[in-house]
């Protein structure tokens, strides 16, 4: 019987606190679905009155949201990829292994968290151009192929994997990278993953960096396609610019329902198993 | 064949920093040349009506602790940061723990509570900005419903660093969520279960076991949390641009205000230095006290 | 036939390789814009460059969208330490001291002397060529320029029993048909007799203070003058909109004005003339246009964008200045003001055709032609940012009681005129 209660102010909370996120969500697919005149009423409306499909065909084509999708899908995955690389093997040298100067390098990693993007972001311009970088695929790679984020998630969940299995897996041969490849990175799978999202979704939003180092539409991003219908001296066309966000928005979404059920506890343990 | 050994023994010391090459080469080009780039701009005056840097020695710190508006920048970002960290990461941290139970359309909920992180946040801004209108607003139609006045959520001064507080932690929440999620998968099974077999109580079951074991994510977390609250800028700059008169200042938007909007580029690279140092130190001793 | 088409090619490749790329290559310019007005524009745009580039074979012309104001002020600013700035690029007025002082932008007059000199800058309304200068040498070219304007709901006006034909010409008779106009039950407004909603330029202090005939700037743009007595005067006229005749909100923020009209919470709004385009998709009442009151004279401030050159070769400053000139023609004036809402700068292109139809349509165009003869200067100086938003908090501070006014516009102007002398 209490457990049954318990169960019920469970639910009870977690629904109010959906509610709560839910609501702006909703907003915000109802208005990408209204037709400009329904969007500013005295009183909200929950419903459109009817369906303005034709916002999503005209949100698409105000800006070359095509050629910027292919671009955001190639530069997520550059990105991620080389934050993967770079941050799982600093992350096996800072979490498993002793050496001179660790506590001072874990320092500087944390460091560089600390810097935001509005204090970098000169330096860094001023340093593509000397490597004649700007306005390329790399000014928008480059800068970001590591990740004090990544690093310190990493280590930490590398930290927590029990000293017992690498002594195993040394007595398997399996030491070094390999211990990492077959062990670590399984083992951690949803850090990894937790991580990976939280980069995913950093990078697929960037617009600022984008829109400051590139100056042709071959090579920039979807989030540039949304700051077009952001307007500053005259009111901004909010139904479009919402249908545009459910477009630059969705594919993040789809890929998080898909891969959020790795977070699920039997995955982990077939990834022990193995 | 002794040769042979300790090459290898050499490779095998070595090889930590040639996993750390990659990520600490990006770190020193892409993060901290432009932190010693920063230094050396604070040290000099450079702005619209001097533009060739002149060296001014420590003038713009002298400044910029001088003026009556970077205490007033400094005490909102304390308190945004105070309310933000906290509150973040124990939204995120029990929605973590209740979904980690199997409830019935829990992938369903996680993906609801992930949404505000992957929203572009020109987006979230915009919606935020409808939902707090003063006039037309969700929130005060609710209020109205309820018979309450309404509230200047976004223009009044005295409300705004709240609002903007409010929809920081409605966009990050999530992260933590994601992270206390992972980490209470890889907790040791064997622990809990012999606890559950004990007959602990959950809420016992959680502070005595899950919350210490939790102790290094909730680290992790913390320090995540109060960077993310110091690089808080993009509510600011589209929902209010540090207004109603300063009241949502802080200090990264402060950083911009001075350096891109009054292009007092020195100006602005002292406060830069002065937040990374802040945040730097804070960081430091969170550090400390959890690793006692 | 495949022969000669190949001998033709290889022809034309010698050709190529014999005369270098400096000659046959058209010189390539980039064009930075920020559109600040939704995405359909950039296609607009993208249209005029394309029709340049077609008629100029020696010019090609590259549009890059800049983001907004602000983002493009700061693309230029790191393009300026990095040594990557564009040819050409549409900048808000306010920001021509600043790019100028900063060595950015690049003086026009040489160019413009040989471009006919006076004659060439005759083409345009003398009121917008007010934000152009910077150390008596000119540096902007009106491209995307806007002033205030008031949109005023007819059908309120009716029910209110007001004439909607007849929008208030000045601050008294606005007052006035604000209280007719305000609509209340019980404690809560239903509807605003009139909103001044307020952005980070401040421009309606400046039609206020422009209006009671003030300056607000020192001329040469050294002191602010808000504790001055007509500064004074406008500042307590807004006060007493909110305060005394409670027919206007203590704050609007910039972007709700319109949504406000257009939901019947506001009869009367002052805002850009850009958002003509908005009000005529969205409104679903009567409505009409009317001047920015005076007090003791017309005078709404200038806003809006400016071309400026950065390039500094000789070469592709010409090419550059043939653009600039080819898009402040007549045609183009009109086309780009048609399509967007902003007024057109060439006077010649409010004869052409396109033009006369639209006033046709619209008749009420021709209220926001009538007040550029009368537009003032936006206050600008190379310094004058952070006194802007001191401005601003000051404005917020007395509307909303937080500060007694005469006390809090000395407080203001003392510091502002601190921050601009470091």
């Amino acid at each position: 019987m209490r457990r049954i209660l318990r169960r019920a102010a469970l639910y009870a909370g977690v629904l109010a606190a959906a509610a709560i996120v839910a609501m702006p969500m909703y907003w915000l697919v109802v208005s990408a679905l209204k037709p400009g005149d329904e969007i500013f009423t005295a009183t909200p409306r929950w419903l459109p009155g009817r369906l303005a499909w034709g916002n999503f065909a005209a949100a698409w084509q105000g800006a070359a949201f095509g050629r910027y999708f292919f671009n955001s899908i190639c530069v997520t995955a550059a990105i991620l990829l080389l934050q993967l690389t770079t941050s799982s093997l600093a992350a096996f040298a800072l979490a498993r292994r002793r050496f001179a100067g660790r506590g001072f390098i874990l320092l500087a990693v944390i460091g560089a968290l600390i810097i935001p993007i509005q204090v970098t972001f000169l330096a860094n311009f001023i340093t593509l151009q000397h490597f004649g970088w700007l306005d390329s695929y790399w000014a928008l790679i480059a800068p970001f192929a590591a990740s004090a984020f990544g690093t310190f998630l990493l280590r930490q969940a590398f930290l927590a994997v029990p000293d017992a299995i690498e002594d195993a897996a040394r007595l398997d041969r399996c030491t070094g990278l390999a211990f990492l490849w077959h062990f670590l990175l399984p083992l951690s799978r949803p850090t990894v993953l937790a991580f990976a999202l939280v980069a995913l979704v950093a990078h697929w939003n960037d617009y600022l960096w984008p829109l400051i180092v590139t100056n042709r539409d071959e090579i920039r991003t979807l989030p540039i396609g949304l700051a077009m219908f952001v307007t500053q001296e005259v009111t901004t066309d909010w139904n479009l610019l919402m249908a545009a966000t459910l477009f630059v928005a969705g594919p993040v979404l789809i890929v998080f329902f898909f891969t959020q059920r790795y977070f699920v506890r039997s995955h982990l343990h077939a990834g022990l198993k193995r | 064949m002794k040769g042979a050994l300790g090459a290898s023994r050499a490779r095998v010391r070595l090889a930590p920093y040639f996993y750390l090459l990659p990520a600490l080469a990006a770190l020193a080009l892409w993060n901290y040349y432009p932190l010693a780039f920063l230094i050396n701009l604070s040290l000099h005056r450079l702005d619209a009506a001097t533009p060739v840097p002149i060296w001014v020695g420590t003038a713009n710190y002298r400044d910029l602790f001088a003026s009556p508006l970077f205490w007033r920048v400094l005490g909102n970002t304390a308190i945004y940061t105070g309310l933000a960290v906290p509150l973040s990461i124990a939204l995120g941290l029990a929605l973590a723990v209740a979904l980690n139970q199997r409830l019935k359309g829990a992938h369903l909920l996680r993906t609801l509570f992930y949404t505000p992180v992957v929203l572009p946040t020109v987006a979230a801004a915009t919606i935020a900005m409808w939902i707090f209108n003063a006039d037309y607003g969700l929130v005060n139609y609710a209020l109205g419903l309820l018979g309450r006045p309404s509230i200047d959520w976004l223009t009044d001064s005295s409300w705004a660093l709240w609002t903007v507080i409010a929809v920081g932690v409605w966009k990050t929440f999530g992260y933590f969520m994601l992270v206390y999620l992972a980490a209470l998968q890889s907790l040791p099974q064997s622990v809990l279960e012999a606890a559950r077999l004990d007959g602990a109580r959950p809420w016992d079951r959680f502070w005595s076991i899950t919350w210490p074991l939790l102790r290094p994510t909730t680290w992790f977390a913390v320090v995540i949390a109060l960077i993310l609250s110091f690089q808080a800028f993009d509510f600011v700059n589209i929902m209010t641009q540090g207004g109603p008169s300063n009241a949502t200042n802080l200090l990264v938007f402060y950083v911009y205000q001075n350096g891109f909007q009054y292009f007092r580029l020195g100006f602005a690279a002292a406060i830069a230095v002065v937040m990374f140092v802040l945040v730097y130190a804070l960081s430091a001793l969170i550090s400390l006290w959890y690793s006692r | 036939m495949n022969m000669r088409r190949m001998l033709a090619a290889v022809a034309i490749a010698a050709v190529a390789v014999w005369t270098g790329p400096g000659r046959a290559a058209p010189v390539t310019l980039s064009f930075w814009y920020p559109v600040d007005l939704g995405g359909g524009l950039a296609k607009v745009i993208d249209g005029m460059v394309a029709d340049f580039n077609k008629t100029h074979p020696d010019i090609k012309v590259a549009a890059v969208y800049s983001g907004s104001y602000d983002v493009t002020l700061q693309k230029i600013q790191a393009s300026k330490l990095a040594g990557t700035l564009p040819d050409v690029a549409v900048t808000e007025i306010s920001s021509v001291p600043v790019l100028a002082a900063l060595g950015a932008a690049q003086p026009l007059d040489r160019l413009i002397a040989a471009t006919g000199g006076a004659k060439f800058l005759g083409k345009f309304w003398p009121s917008m060529l007010l934000n152009c200068r910077y150390g008596g040498k000119v540096y902007g070219i009106p491209f995307q320029r806007s002033t205030p304007v008031m949109y005023y709901n007819k059908d309120a006006f009716v029910e209110a029993g007001l004439d909607p034909e007849k929008p208030p010409l000045t601050w008294a008779a606005m007052a006035a048909d604000a209280q007719k106009l305000t609509k209340r039950s019980g404690n809560r407004v239903e509807r605003w007799g009139v909103e001044l909603p307020l952005e980070a330029f401040n421009w309606f202090y400046y039609a206020l203070a422009y209006s009671n005939g003030g300056q607000t700037l020192s001329a040469d743009g050294s002191k602010v003058l808000w504790d001055q007595p007509r500064e004074l005067g406008a500042l307590k006229y807004w006060y007493d909109l909110v305060n005394k005749y409670k027919v206007t909100p203590a704050y609007t923020p910039w972007n709700d004005g319109p949504q406000e009209f257009v939901a019947g919470k506001a009869a009367i709004i002052w805002h850009s003339t850009g958002d003509q385009g908005f009000m005529r998709q969205h409104v679903k009442f009567h409505w009409g246009l009317g001047r920015i009151p005076k007090n003791t004279q017309f005078g709404p401030p200038s806003g809006g964008g400016n071309m400026m050159l950065y390039a500094t070769d000789p070469a592709r400053q010409k090419a550059a200045w043939t653009f600039m000139t080819w898009m402040s023609e007549a045609p183009q004036a009109a086309r780009w003001s048609i399509a967007t809402g902003y007024l057109a700068t060439n006077i010649a292109s409010w004869e052409r055709p396109e033009m006369l139809a639209l006033i046709k349509e619209h008749p009420e165009v021709l209220v926001t032609k009538a007040q550029l003869k009368d537009a003032k200067a936006e206050p600008a100086s190379a310094k004058y940012a952070p006194a802007r938003d001191i401005l601003n908090a000051m404005i917020k501070d007395v509307l909303a009681n937080k500060e007694p006014l005469v006390a809090g516009a000395k407080k203001a102007t003392q510091e502002a005129n601190a921050a601009m002398a470091k």
